[in-house]
């Protein structure tokens, strides 16, 4: 397997995203449902500040709610769910093959198996950088527009960024979990409902009987604990609004929408952890299988 | 170009190759070599595990046990195994809403050829024209030409072929049989299945032939040619005459026909015409006949005429009708002539004399599938031998359909001149065959 063959398979794959529908099918929605979900989740942030300021207890508390960077749950949250659409279109990088049975020619016309798999998985990520970049990009404009008359709400920028940036990571990796997860169930539909099914309903039960320590090595998660775990320590960082109270962490990553998330960094790692161990056992499903 | 162990030969081999798929052996110690320079083929009924043991070839099946190679190495150790060998397995492998161009060039960057290959072979199957089209609206016969411009994408040595006419029309055959032989004729490697021998009775030089997941036979068409046995069909007004003069000149073995001839066997034409001479007896009609090819096939083929070891068990679900079924065809069987009811004695196997076996009708869809339209004349092509002329003498009127039987007049005769590799005749839609292309193929040069 040299660079040169991996070269050629990366452009197949490439060429294989490009001249079907799917990639923009997807990215369509992703925008939107960003977009969207970040201006909801602003707006009711700044509500909730503007009906705290209008209260008697916040002139007796003595702080100042006006840069409170409230939309970084928002900016999270919207991230977070927009990653559904790389995840969805990393699994199904290897079903469409194997259902339209292109499968065949794509191991006729590669080296090995391994290597088909190889350019997937460098392929996809690059797809999940795309559509990584989308979702800030929608996620960034719909707390933007969200907190339009309360600017002070919106994080600083280097928070911003630091978000927007595990975003782009979070994404990238739900394509490998994708790829690894569409590897191992082979099945489009099968794929599609499980993964939205876990991440979207399943796993947010059973974190409900877990305690909050174990809930965040749950692969969602994990995931959605990276821009969650930074939106908290913006949102700390911003304001001392929260200083004297003792459960301080749960209520941000109540806020967040992401219990018992660990620091960013390990959830990322976690994430990772779980992205290598869907890919193994992808192609273990794969190696040997015949195509029949 | 290639990884070092390869040792070019271009040829395939099969070795011992086993298949267990839970409880059913699809193929059972299968082996066999297809040499360069030749078109082999690979013959069997449905569910006799051709696809399984050509998928194990090209790596897509794991053998239980046994070994393939192709050009001294197993697939997946071919550094660029599209370069060598090229498989068309599938007719159905298309994603619906990708156009064949762009399914070509998916393939043409995976393999690493430059995008113009794909423009090359586009025309060589005759799909220039279609080319943008979405492979989702194509009929099974442009799917099948994708499929082999997709094998072709790498300009390999070898191609795999699994029943690659499936679907096409007659002039679609026609073509892809100048193309197979001019592609072994530059010394590279065929091999292609069917269950129908008369498909590829005139493309092939040697033929494997299969049945139940096991090797029949194994060798060159000609070999099982001369397997043929041959027979005497004469009518004469003095029947018994003639009987006592054969038997004076020590010929026990013919018997009458039903249609009022006499059927002898294991003699020529000559030799009767000569006793009957020397007898004095009118000979009206003599006809010599073989067994076609078919039937030995048929013979083969059927657990029950074949020597299938003892406990192999029944045939498999789904395998042909029992040989007594009155009126049971076998696929493609259709040697004109012998369908005037065999006689006693010419040891047909069970079932050839039920009457339901001249069914009318039934053999006409099969001469079809080779006799070209008028007109059709691709460089190289040689006429194919009519299995057997029917009988001139033939009580019964042919079938409707008897003039597709009838050899090429003579403006129709495929001028057996050197191979010119030319497009296959483009599709509805296309307002020119693929025939303009000059750009030789991967088997320019000229066939001896």
């Amino acid at each position: 397997m040299d660079i040169e063959t991996i070269g050629n398979l990366v452009r197949a794959e490439f060429r294989k995203v490009l001249s079907t529908k799917l990639w923009w099918a997807l990215l369509i929605p992703t925008a939107a449902l960003t977009f969207l979900y970040a201006l909801i989740w602003s707006a009711l942030g700044v509500g909730v500040v503007e009906s705290l300021t209008d209260s008697p207890v916040y002139e007796q508390a003595g702080v100042d709610l006006q840069d409170t960077a409230i939309s970084v749950f928002g900016l999270a949250r919207a991230i977070n769910i927009g990653t559904i659409f790389p995840m969805l279109l990393g699994g199904l990088a290897l079903p469409t093959e194997i259902r339209h049975r292109t499968i065949t020619t794509s191991y006729l016309t590669a080296p090995t198996r391994m290597s088909v798999l190889t350019a997937k998985l460098i392929t996809y990520p690059i797809w999940g950088l795309l559509y990584g970049l989308v979702i800030s990009l929608s996620a960034s404009a719909g707390i933007a527009l969200g907190s339009k008359d309360n600017t002070g709400l919106l994080p600083p920028a280097a928070g911003w960024l630091q978000i927007v940036g595990t975003g782009l990571l979070e994404s990238v990796l739900w394509t490998l979990v994708g790829v690894g997860v569409g590897a191992l169930l082979r099945n489009v539909v099968g794929t599609s409902i499980t993964l939205l099914m876990y991440s979207i309903a399943v796993e947010n039960l059973v974190a409900l009987g877990l305690p909050w320590k174990v809930a965040g090595y749950l692969p969602n998660q994990a995931a959605d604990g990276m821009t969650s775990s930074l939106a908290g320590e913006v949102f700390l960082h911003s304001t001392t609004l929260l200083d004297q109270v003792d459960f301080r962490n749960e209520a941000i990553q109540i806020l967040a929408g992401a219990r018992g998330a660990l620091d960013w960094w390990l959830s990322g790692l976690i994430f990772l952890g779980y992205a290598a161990v869907f890919v193994v056992f992808g192609w273990l499903a794969n190696r040997n299988r015949d195509i029949t | 170009m290639y990884g070092g162990s390869q040792d070019g030969s271009g040829r395939i081999v099969a070795q011992q190759l086993t298949k267990v798929f839970g409880p059913v052996t699809a193929v059972r110690e299968m082996s066999f070599t297809v040499e360069p320079g030749t078109v082999t083929g690979f013959l069997g009924p449905n569910g006799a595990g051709k696809t399984t043991t050509l998928r194990m070839l090209v790596g897509l099946v794991r053998p239980t046990s046994g070994l393939a190679t192709i050009n001294g190495l197993p697939f997946d150790r071919l550094r660029n195994p599209a370069r060598v060998v090229g498989a068309l397995l599938e007719a159905q492998g298309f994603h619906p809403s990708r156009t064949a161009r762009a399914h070509l060039l998916v393939y043409a960057a995976a393999i690493g050829v430059p995008d113009q290959r794909v423009e090359h072979v586009l025309q060589l199957v005759g799909l220039d024209a279609a080319g943008n089209r979405k492979v989702g609206g194509y009929s099974l016969g442009m799917r099948q030409r994708l499929a082999l411009a997709t094998a072709l994408l790498g300009d390999p040595r070898v191609l795999i072929l699994d029943e690659p006419s499936n679907g096409l029309d007659p002039e679609g055959i026609a073509w892809l049989r100048t193309f197979i032989r001019g592609f072994a004729a530059s010394g590279r490697t065929v091999l292609i299945s069917s269950h129908i021998l008369a498909e590829i009775e005139q493309t092939i030089d040697h033929v494997v032939i299969i049945s139940q997941g096991q090797s029949m036979y194994n060798g060159p068409l000609d070999d099982l040619r001369r397997r043929q046995q041959a027979r005497v069909l004469v009518r004469t007004s003095n029947t018994e005459a003639l009987a006592s003069a054969l038997r004076e000149d020590g010929v026990h073995n013919f018997s009458a026909t039903p249609d009022g001839r006499l059927a002898i066997n294991s003699v020529t034409g000559e030799q009767v015409a000569d006793i009957a001479l020397r007898a004095g007896i009118a000979l009206s009609g003599v006809e010599e006949e073989h067994a076609s090819l078919e039937q030995l096939y048929f013979q083969l083929t059927t657990p029950q005429f074949a020597s299938v070891p003892a406990g192999y068990g029944a045939p498999q679900p789904g395998y042909g009708p029992p040989p007594q079924a009155p009126g049971y065809a076998p696929p493609g069987y259709a040697p004109p002539g012998y369908g005037q009811t065999p006689p006693p004695g010419w040891a047909p196997p069970a079932g050839y004399t039920q009457p339901g076996y001249q069914q009318p009708g039934y053999a006409p869809p099969q001469r079809q599938t080779y006799a070209p339209p008028p007109g059709y004349a691709p460089p190289g092509y040689a006429p194919p031998p009519p299995p057997q002329p029917a009988p001139p003498a033939a009580p019964t009127p042919p079938p409707a359909a008897q003039p597709t039987q009838q050899e090429p007049t003579p403006g129709q005769q495929y001028p057996a001149l050197g191979y010119t590799p030319e497009g296959l005749p483009a599709q509805p839609g296309s307002t020119q065959p693929g025939s303009t292309q000059q750009e030789p193929g991967p088997d320019a040069e000229g066939r001896a």
